[in-house]
């Protein structure tokens, strides 16, 4: 700069004095500021700066300026600006579309290990699962116990050993039996023994699955003993719908379930929450009771279409359409952004709720006790070519077993690497 | 973050992976990138153009337009660099336009549709407070008063710590320009401020307090 800026057309040598005053080197002292010149031409400077006070008083001003600028703070960015533009970018104008046709030709999409719908608990499935009800009842944990993952397995042999009722339901568990296979190797059930035989299957495989779960397990965030129904904690991120619920509605209250529509919240909350949580997708708008339940029917078949999820019993669901299953909390992303998508499809909005509420906790209690029944939804990354055709093209994942279950009749150290969501549409 | 970027800065691009992710079709990668530039591109905005709205439609705009174009970023500058060019870009397209109001036709079509209100409400003007900018009057308006080239060039370098290499670039001119337009421009700001009676803050030594000419990003 210093060389570059001799006007008298003289060569790039290290000067010793200085031409004119500050506009013929206006560069110098924005350097001369920052402290970058070499000792020689910061001397020069500061030579011209003693003898010229004119020069002197515009240094000082300029560092006044200098020095009130640099201790301007940075703005926060407005909340919902993150979302507007993930949204847009995203999902533009064409969800589900374009992800549901590209869906359609690969067995891939959100999908689920087990396809099944739940059955109506029978009698002898309860009296196995009641065994450990009370240890699941407050969350997802992992198991890291051996003598818990045996007790699982037991569980769920015994509820497959019950006659399965539809040939819906026969498929389904072929399906499961062929992709635990590919996934843990040599399956023991082959051919020929049954249903019973095929369930084994699926126990071999959340043994195998255990270790590398309980493994995971030590990364995640590290609950207290007796962290039971203090989700709220950790999950109310700052959002004034929650905090408004946690001071508002106490524990099974039964007003209007509040929920988060944040983007960003929601994703946080769903890989953080220890407490299973509820996504709520809902009307936003006016449309009457016809209309809502289109659109209710039209999201529930959307999102069975997308995720291979297919809503529960009767029993458990209250009237409308309830998905639940086991999602692995590193694709909450994934998630969210599939449902934000379909709702933005359906002009629908999306809640996700982690408070307390009367319903939800009897849903969820219901749904603990039989989480041995439920599937994992997981999202894989297909390569795409350009983020213009953005979709979520997924392929089937392995179920990681015992991860999703539960073990000792202490609270467990960890949270585990997935958490329980249900998936509510309401009309 | 800082040190991380400084120390990726080294190596080049500290953004490259996650472009490449997110050009994969990864959202999360996508969700990071937006993350690691969002402060200071709604910063920029808001400083040059002086209203927080502006300033979130106009970071909005640039990010949509950045990640829906990813594929045209072709690794020659670095994001960063590319980014806030198309930040500038439409920051200056704003001032151009100057639409101080919505248009009222807008309004009404808005208000008549039946998600009217909640669209008006949903594009942009939710989740600020005007009268938050962070600035007191006489520096919002000093600084509004410099002419535009002067006023990108000192948003960028003295209140965003850029490079002036990297301001240059992102401003298409020569890096001993973007020195005398500093220059200039903080003579003016302080020349404006004391007008108005605002006291300067008092002389120190010189150092290198710039707190970005040597890495890029803060």
């Amino acid at each position: 700069m210093f060389r570059g800026k001799n006007k008298n057309g003289r060569d790039a040598v290290p000067k010793t004095e200085l031409t004119g005053h500050m506009d013929e080197w206006m560069a110098l002292a924005v350097d001369y500021l920052d402290g970058r010149l070499d000792p020689q031409t910061k001397a020069a400077v500061e030579r011209h700066l003693d003898g010229c006070s004119a020069c002197a008083a515009r240094m000082q001003a300029q560092q006044g300026a200098l020095a009130l600028l640099q201790a301007i703070p940075l703005e926060a960015a407005p909340d919902g600006l993150e979302d507007r533009v993930l949204d847009e970018v995203l999902f533009p104008t064409t969800p589900p579309r374009t992800i549901a046709s590209r869906n359609a030709d690969e067995a891939s999409g959100w999908s689920t290990l087990w396809r099944r719908r739940i059955k109506p608990w029978v009698p002898a499935t309860i009296a196995v699962v009641a065994v450990f009800v009370a240890l699941v009842s407050y969350g997802v944990y992992y198991s890291t116990a051996s003598d818990s993952a045996d007790s699982e397995i037991t569980t769920t042999a015994m509820a497959s050993a019950e006659p399965a009722p539809e040939a819906d339901g026969t498929h389904a568990r072929g399906e499961e039996n062929l992709t635990a296979g590919e996934a843990y190797g040599p399956a023991e059930g082959a051919g020929g023994q049954g249903l019973a035989a095929t369930e084994t299957t699926t126990a071999a495989a959340e043994t195998t699955a255990a270790p590398a779960a309980t493994t995971a397990a030590a990364d995640v965030t590290t609950t207290t003993a007796g962290a039971t129904t203090t989700a709220a904690g950790s999950v109310s991120t700052g959002v004034d719908t929650v905090g408004a619920a946690a001071t508002g509605n106490g524990p099974g209250a039964t007003g209007p379930i509040e929920t988060t529509q944040d983007r960003k919240t929601m994703i946080a909350d769903l890989k953080d929450s220890e407490e299973p949580v509820c996504f709520l997708l809902e009307s936003a708008g006016s449309e009457e009771g016809a209309a809502k339940t289109a659109a209710a029917n039209a999201a529930a078949g959307q999102l069975t279409e997308l995720t291979g999820l297919r809503p529960l019993d009767e029993s458990l669901s209250p009237d409308e359409p309830l998905f639940a299953a086991y999602v692995p909390r590193d694709n909450a992303t994934q998630l969210v952004d599939l449902l934000r998508s379909i709702a933005a499809s359906l002009g629908l909005s999306v809640g996700l709720s982690t408070q307390p509420h009367a319903l939800l906790n009897e849903l969820i209690t219901k749904l603990t006790t039989a989480r041995a029944e439920l599937p994992e939804l997981s999202a894989a990354r297909a390569p795409q070519p350009a983020v213009a055709g953005w979709a979520f093209t997924t392929s089937t994942s392995a179920v990681p077993g015992d991860a999703i279950g539960s073990g000792d009749t202490q609270p467990p150290a960890g949270a585990a690497t997935h958490v329980l969501v249900v998936i509510w549409v309401r009309d | 973050m800082s040190v991380t970027e400084r120390v990726a800065d080294a190596e080049g691009d500290p953004d490259a992976t996650l472009v490449e992710r997110a050009r994969g079709g990864d959202s999360e990668a996508l969700t990071d990138l937006y993350r690691r530039h969002e402060r200071r591109a709604y910063n920029l905005a808001l400083r040059t153009l002086g209203d927080p709205w502006d300033a979130a439609d106009v970071a909005q705009e640039a990010f949509i337009k950045a990640f829906r174009n990813l594929d045209s970023f072709k690794g020659e500058a670095r994001f960063g660099t590319w980014f806030h060019r198309i930040v500038v870009n439409a920051a200056y397209d704003h001032l151009r336009r100057q639409r101080p109001e919505p248009m009222d036709s807008e309004i009404l079509d808005d208000l008549s549709s039946p998600s009217g209100p909640a669209a008006v409400v949903a594009t942009g003007r939710d989740g600020i407070d005007p009268a938050m900018d962070g600035l007191s009057d006489p520096l919002r308006d000093a600084l509004m008063s410099l002419n535009e080239g002067f006023r990108f060039a000192v948003v960028l370098c003295d209140l965003l710590g850029f490079p002036y290499g990297e301001a240059a670039e992102i401003l298409g001119v020569q890096e001993g320009t973007i020195k005398s337009r500093i220059f200039r421009a903080r003579e003016a700001l302080a020349a404006a401020l004391v007008e108005a009676g605002y006291e300067l803050p008092g002389a120190g030594t010189p150092d290198a307090r710039n707190p970005g000419h040597d890495d890029g990003v803060t």
